[in-house]
């Protein structure tokens, strides 16, 4: 049996993977890039040549956009093919056209031809590049056939850059060509492109530099440009050839575990390093990082670096790299730290063109990362000098009035101590205006900060060197060891200035970072005592106006699944931009300013996602139209909170209505039971009455007869009772309960009552009572009699015969109280509640019972007058139940 | 009892009817019986009954329609049968001319008192119209509009007397509040039920009637009132 090479045994995860992958390609649209080394190669008419090959076979083929120049062979070759309208877009009142992606996701083309992948829209367009269109209609399921120019790939824009001379703009990320389904090579030679350059074949926009042209299309550059072309395809055949032998289990060259980790500052530089990073990583086929450290220096920046690195990192992750931002004051532990933590194996680096002079005292970032780095490999890429400066004085702002008073306080605190010092010299050594002078150290530096306090310490040692040494009031000193005494104060100071700066810097991270717990922590507790929706909606929309600010909206969908506006600030116009709020929701992905889809719109759009579906959108418009340091990020916590609230409230409300269709089942069940026990026990006393009767002739007369048609009567009456109590409850539950309200008389209608109840009350004692000037009430006369009736039949049945019910009707708070008591054994203690419950019965010996109706019928009339009922023990240790109808309802004027 | 009155009993129960033609037959009255509407009105157009029995719940016909229909061409006492909370049918019923119900399940004794009444109140009506009532301390003369209580005249407003009045003619049976209330204030007074009860209050309060323990006049909620029935026909 032939041995099964372990190694070469495909690995499962690997094999996993490559299904996922396969699996999102599948459902994924295919991109088919035809690449040439420069304009005038053909790729147009290769792409169209085969666009018509496909639509022979049957594919439904689109034209989105395609640049023919005016060239007659290009145009020919558009002709049989359908080809999408422009969509006109208008913007600071000039009209462009552009392609219209929303007609093609409307249309789903087999295949969509989509020229120059490089282009970048018109402002106002969904996607500000042409290769996001792309790669949204690929998403969609689309194949798009498109072209690129060598000179447009991100990671040879530098070498293309330096190569010709000329710096392209408008770049495509290399993610974009790796992960292609197919590359198609356009070649033509130099010598033969020259040719058509000379024909006028190839197309030069108007307006162009004829000199620039001329020295782009030298035929040293074609040669190099070509070069760069060929070997880009190499290299993504290499790559797709590694993927096809991953798959079948063989090793690919090179796969060892490299992971790069490229650390970016907020300089013009961090772009650079980006790409040389990329550039590594590709060659190494390796993943890699991007990682930037915030620093509470970082936070004090102004807005132009904070957005130029926002850039730079968001460019980093479209280019296929993993971001990571970092908050620290050591820049350097930080990054060494992360790297050994996360198995990174090459770390990519600039070293700044700073001066030598400035790393004397502070070591190089650089040079401290390849003296801690151990075992990992540092790349030192180098700042051109000239870049860095530039850049760096472009940062230098005015110093700020509050920074210009801080330098003024050091110096005052100097002139002071030295005043004082100078005044009392007579009582002071030397040495003691040196520790008044180091005490101001640390004043300094724990108050003003690092600037002031470097000041200070300059200013200190001049001070003690022109007003306490001799020869006086000169720098001069005669004796040398003073020199010894200026260094050691220097140093002393600066030292310690350092140390509380650190300091200061670390508590005020700490503050921030125990800021932002609690600005969270609220609002996790405000979320959990809210309930619905709109009450979690506001909790969120109040602390995100409290922490950010600016304009805020909150989309929902609403009926039919399209989105509405639920909540929008006053001052926002939202409906404008519904699009995109739209656009965030279908695609689950934030929209709007500051990415890469509508970039144009005034507001951010965030989605609200819960585990498997997107709830909503939020839309934001920070002031100045950028958030602050670490706000985007308050931002996301605070609408991932709010999905996860909105989450848990539907599942809340899904277990109360499983919560109340179980209480309806049991009340369903005790409702068989009860009545099925309550109907049977009067029909089986009737049945056995009636069969005695039948069987054993009596006279009619005679006392057993006579008992015999007592019983009868008396479980037919319960039996009644039972059933039109269960046809009462069912008319009321079945919310049929209308109340017909007029004006009446309480003690008519309580005369009434018992008159209708005359039968059952005929063994018991009634007395009826009411106040002398009781006014007319607002009632359902007919209900409300209804009560008592219940009440009364519920105490003839809870009471043995001969006790003494009495109902009396009076006042209480202006509102009509009428109460039911009898004399009887009472209400079970702790059952006062309960009795109103359906199918509520205590146990009461053999003595019959009701259906446990009666009390819940009267519960639901009292509580339709907005009144209340209670029962409660009495003095006599009856029963006693009250029925209080709000005064709203008395309208003593009648009476 | 004065001759034997013939009642038709209509009912599709055949339990109720039967339970029914017992009691009637043992009380001496001749029953006759029918299961639907279109059986009761060939035979009450054939050989009018002295009273009706009548189940609104029919097969083949409404009971409302049958009353409606009758009281086209006769006068003779019907007396509905209906279930409890369904106050509105019975005043509809009552409303289109039948006499009085009985609400389901009744006993004999009530059925025969109601029975007693209509009868007796048919027989007025093809005499002349009684001139008094008296019951218990109350008197009534309608002729000369007084009203004596334990012989005392007690002085009530027009519109108090019309309301006894009107309770009076029909003592024994419920009068409808629409039915005093068109008789009292006029047709456009329908809707205004409350004045009835105020005025019901004033009248028992002369009477010295208390609401809570009525000798005179009762409440039948829902519905209307009914005034007591004379001494001397319970007497007979």
């Amino acid at each position: 049996m032939p041995q099964v090479e372990k190694d070469k045994r495909p690995d499962p995860d690997i094999l996993l993977s490559q299904i996922e992958a396969d699996e999102r390609k599948q459902k994924r649209g295919k991109l088919k890039i035809f690449f040439g080394s420069s304009a005038g190669v053909g790729k147009t008419y290769a792409m169209l040549q085969e666009a018509h090959r496909r639509q022979r076979e049957g594919a439904d083929v689109l034209v989105g956009i395609v640049e023919t120049h005016g060239r007659q062979e290009t145009l020919q070759l558009l002709e049989g093919l359908p080809i999408l309208p422009r969509r006109s877009l208008s913007h600071r009142n000039v009209t462009m056209s552009e392609f219209d992606i929303d007609e093609v996701l409307k249309i789903r083309p087999d295949i969509l031809l989509l020229d120059e992948l490089a282009h970048s829209n018109a402002p106002g367009s969904r996607h500000p590049k042409r290769w996001q269109d792309v790669e949204e209609l690929i998403q969609a399921g689309i194949d798009v056939y498109t072209t690129l120019n060598v000179q447009h790939l991100e990671s040879l824009n530098d070498v293309i850059s330096s190569i010709t001379g000329i710096s392209v703009r408008e770049t495509v990320p290399d993610r974009l060509f790796d992960e292609a389904d197919n590359i198609v090579l356009v070649d033509t030679p130099p010598d033969e492109l020259l040719a058509r350059l000379r024909d006028g074949k190839v197309y030069i926009a108007p307006g162009a530099n004829e000199r620039s042209v001329q020295n782009f299309f030298r035929k040293t550059n074609l040669q190099s440009l070509r070069e760069l072309a060929l070997r880009r395809t190499a290299d993504y055949v290499d790559i797709d050839s590694d993927e096809q032998r991953r798959r079948e289990g063989l090793r690919t060259p090179n796969a060892v575990g490299e992971k790069i980790m490229v650390c970016v500052g907020s300089d013009a530089f961090a772009a650079k390093l980006v790409r040389t990073g990329r550039r590594l990583a590709t060659g190494l086929k390796s993943p890699w990082l991007v990682t930037y450290v915030e620093t509470p220096v970082a936070e004090a920046q102004d807005l132009r670096s904070r957005q130029h690195i926002q850039h730079v990192l968001h460019n980093a992750e479209t280019n296929g790299a993993e971001v990571v931002t970092l908050t620290g004051t050591r820049v350097g532990d930080e990054l060494i730290n992360y790297a050994r933590n996360n198995g990174i194996t090459k770390i990519v680096i600039g070293k700044s063109g700073k001066p030598y002079w400035a790393s004397i005292f502070k070591k190089n970032l650089a040079e401290f990362i390849v003296t801690e780095s151990g075992d990992i490999d540092v790349y030192i890429v180098t700042t051109p000098a000239a870049l860095s400066v530039a850049f760096n004085r472009r940062r230098v702002m005015p110093m700020s009035r509050h920074e210009g008073m801080r330098y003024g306080y050091a110096a005052i605190l100097v002139s002071a101590i030295t005043f004082g010092a100078y005044q009392t010299e007579f009582f002071f050594t030397n040495m003691d205006t040196i520790m008044l002078y180091l005490i101001g150290v640390m004043v300094t530096a724990a108050g003003l900060g690092r600037g002031p306090s470097l000041l200070y310490s300059v200013l200190c040692v001049s001070a003690f060197n022109f007003f306490f040494t001799e020869p006086r009031f000169t720098f001069n000193v005669y004796d040398s060891s003073y020199w010894l005494t200026f260094t050691v104060m220097f140093l002393t100071s600066v030292t310690i200035s350092s140390l509380a700066t650190k300091l200061r810097d670390q508590l005020m991270l700490a503050r921030r970072r125990e800021h932002e717990t609690q600005i969270f922590y609220n609002l996790t507790r405000e979320l959990t005592a809210t309930r619905t929706r709109e009450e979690m909606s506001e909790t969120v929309i109040r602390r995100i106006s409290q922490t950010i600010g600016g304009d805020i909206c909150i989309w929902y969908p609403g009926k039919k699944g399209m989105l509405e506006l639920v909540y929008g600030s006053e001052t926002g116009d939202f409906f404008k931009e519904e699009v995109v709020a739209d656009w965030c929701y279908k695609n689950g992905q934030p929209a709007g300013l500051g990415t890469n889809t509508m970039p144009s719109a005034c507001l951010y759009y965030l989605p609200v996602t819960g585990t498997n579906m997107t709830l909503g959108v939020v839309g934001i418009r920070p002031k100045n139209d950028i958030f602050l340091h670490g706000q985007a990020l308050i931002m996301e916590t605070f609408v991932s909170l709010l999905g996860s609230a909105l989450e848990r409230s539907e599942t809340a409300e899904a277990a109360e209505q499983a919560g109340l269709l179980a209480e309806k089942e049991r009340v369903r069940n005790i409702l068989l039971s009860s009545v099925s026990h309550d109907l049977r026990s009067p029909l089986a006393a009737i049945t056995g009455a009636a069969d005695t009767l039948l069987q054993e002739p009596h006279d009619t007369n005679s006392e057993t007869a006579q008992r015999l048609l007592r019983s009868i009567r008396h479980e037919a009456a319960r039996l009644t009772k039972v059933v039109s109590n269960l046809l009462e409850i069912t008319r009321i539950e079945g919310g049929r309960l209308k109340l017909n309200v007029h004006p009446y008389f309480p003690p008519e209608i309580i005369g009434s009552a018992a008159e209708s109840c005359r039968e059952t009350l005929k063994n018991h004692k009634l007395l009826l009572k009411s106040l002398q000037d009781i006014p007319f009430v607002n009632m359902d006369g007919l209900l409300i009699s209804q009560v008592i009736q219940n009440l009364l039949e519920n105490a003839t049945s809870h009471t043995p015969p001969g006790t003494e019910i009495t109902v009396f009707a009076d006042m209480y708070n202006n509102g009509l109280r009428i109460s039911v008591s009898d004399n009887g054994p009472g209400i079970p203690p702790g059952q006062e509640r309960e009795i109103f419950k359906k199918f509520a019965t205590f146990d009461q010996g053999d003595r019959p019972k009701g259906a446990g109706l009666g009390l819940a019928i009267c519960q639901a009339i009292v509580s339709a007058h907005m009144g209340r009922i209670y029962a409660e023990t009495n003095r006599t240790g009856g029963a006693r139940f009250v029925i209080e109808l709000p005064s709203e309802l008395t309208i003593p004027e009648l009476s | 009892m004065t001759d034997k009155a013939r009642i038709l009993v209509v009912e599709d129960e055949p339990e109720i009817r039967r339970f029914l033609e017992t009691a009637l037959q043992a009380q001496g009255y001749v029953v006759e019986s029918a299961d639907n509407g279109a059986l009761a009105l060939k035979i009450c157009k054939g050989r009018p009954p002295n009273l009706l029995i009548l189940d609104l719940g029919l097969p083949d016909m409404d009971g409302q329609d049958i009353i409606a229909s009758l009281r086209d061409w006769s006068q003779m006492p019907v007396i509905i049968l209906s279930a409890r909370n369904q106050e509105e049918e019975k005043v509809q019923a009552l409303e289109k001319g039948a006499d009085d119900y009985l609400t389901k399940p009744f006993g004999t004794a009530e059925l025969m008192a109601r029975i007693r009444v209509a009868l007796r109140h048919a027989a007025r009506r093809q005499a002349a119209a009684s001139m008094s009532y008296s019951y218990k301390d109350l008197t009534l003369d309608l002729e000369r509009r007084r009203v004596l209580l334990l012989g005392e005249e007690v002085h009530l407003t027009p519109t108090e007397y019309s309301l006894l009045a009107a309770l009076v003619r029909k003592a024994g049976q419920v009068v409808t509040q629409k039915e005093l209330l068109m008789e009292v204030w006029g047709k456009n007074a329908e809707e205004n039920d409350h004045y009835l009860r105020i005025y019901i209050q004033r009248l028992r309060q002369k009477l010295t009637d208390d609401p809570l323990y009525p000798q005179y006049i009762f409440t039948e909620p829902g519905i209307g009132y009914r005034m007591s029935e004379e001494k001397e026909a319970l007497d007979g």
